[in-house]
């Protein structure tokens, strides 16, 4: 169909022979568009960027599980265990000496103690075995005036719920042991005013 | 970059581009905005496309491809709308409204592609279906109908001619 395909030429020939073109703002354009394309990743690297500044922080585990302010990301649900640093045992101050008549008693027997300070203190007193003193065996109520009950031990953690005299006095004060304390070395405190202790033996 | 290069091949193939794309747009005003923006997307890879055998031909079908594109946009506003007329309406700026032209017009855009390619571009038909990613049968069916409808035309200004 050679008339048709020369028409088709003739009329692509003018059409093109009318056209009118401008390299240099092709070239414009195409540089125009680079530098469009650079700042775009420019500003989405910078994006980038500082949302993974924003995201470490948040990702990363809270110190001893503190949640992060504000955090997106729940902290561990599971609380690690809560370390405390407590003494096992409160450190002892410094006593002083207790005066006692007699350093040695029978078990159920009484001996007296009394202060060299001459200071008024609760007719009260605890009892500890000489190789544990920190450990309280007993607390032992002294001898008080018009009290016919007195003096008597009462055992640390067995006979609880009973009142303890409040008498104060500056001493001396009559201690009676508990029955059944096996022989051997016990200290007896003062339970107020400034720590006296001293050594009983029971025999 | 090798300006200097692609401003001569710019020179050499520009116009004869826009004529041809102008056959399948029907108007030389978008057939230019075509060809420039086809040329705009060959500048950054001017570097790789020289060293093709037939440069020209990337360009050509970056430009075929833009116009088919436009062509959908443009059904797809009219259809949207209802405002715009759907026949194809000549510019007036053109100057140039033959009954072949408006035949041409009166094609589907496909039919187009494979006219202008065949027959003002010289491809084979197995060159147009490798360019367009069609089958061989495909163009040739389609310049079959192409034929009918625009030898139509040519007896009709023979017509008038006689």
């Amino acid at each position: 169909m050679p008339d048709l395909q020369d028409d088709l030429q003739a009329l692509a020939d003018r059409r093109a022979a009318e056209s009118t073109g401008d390299f240099d703002s092709v070239l414009t354009t195409a540089r125009t568009r680079k530098r469009r394309r650079t700042a775009g990743l420019t500003v989405i690297g910078a994006a980038a960027v500082v949302g993974a500044v924003a995201i470490v922080p948040t990702l990363r585990p809270a110190a001893n599980n503190v949640p992060v302010a504000e955090s997106p990301v729940p902290t561990n649900a599971v609380a690690p265990p809560k370390v405390e640093t407590i003494p096992s045992t409160k450190p002892s101050p410094k006593a002083g000496a207790l005066g006692l008549k007699s350093t040695v008693a029978a078990a159920g027997g009484q001996f007296v103690a009394t202060f060299p300070d001459k200071q008024v203190r609760a007719a009260t007193f605890s009892l500890s075995s000489a190789s544990k003193p920190d450990v309280a065996l007993y607390t032992l109520v002294a001898k008080i005036p018009g009290d016919a009950t007195t003096p008597y031990a009462i055992r640390m953690g067995g006979e609880m719920g009973i009142a303890m005299p409040s008498y104060n006095g500056p001493g001396p004060y009559t201690l009676a042991m508990p029955k059944n304390l096996p022989a051997g070395s016990y200290r007896v405190c003062t339970l107020s005013g400034a720590l006296l202790c001293g050594l009983v033996t029971v025999s | 970059m090798e300006t200097e290069g692609l401003r001569e091949f710019y020179s050499a193939h520009q116009p004869r581009l826009v004529g041809v794309i102008s056959l399948l747009t029907g108007s030389r005003a978008e057939a230019e905005d075509i060809v420039q923006e086809a040329f705009v997307r060959l500048v950054p890879r001017w570097e790789k496309v020289s060293r093709y055998e037939a440069p020209e031909a990337w360009v050509r079908l970056v430009a075929l491809r833009l116009a088919a594109n436009r062509h959908r946009d443009g059904n797809r506003f009219t259809q949207l709308f209802h405002r715009l007329p759907a026949e194809h309406v000549p510019d007036p700026a053109d100057r140039y409204s033959g009954d072949l032209e408006q035949a041409l017009a009166g094609l589907p855009m496909p039919t187009r592609q494979v006219v202008v390619l065949h027959y003002v571009c010289d491809l084979s038909v197995a060159q147009v279906a490798d360019a367009l990613g069609i089958a061989e049968g495909t163009v040739k069916s389609r310049l079959s109908r192409a034929r009918d409808t625009l030898s139509d035309s040519l007896l009709l200004r023979s017509d008038d001619h006689a």
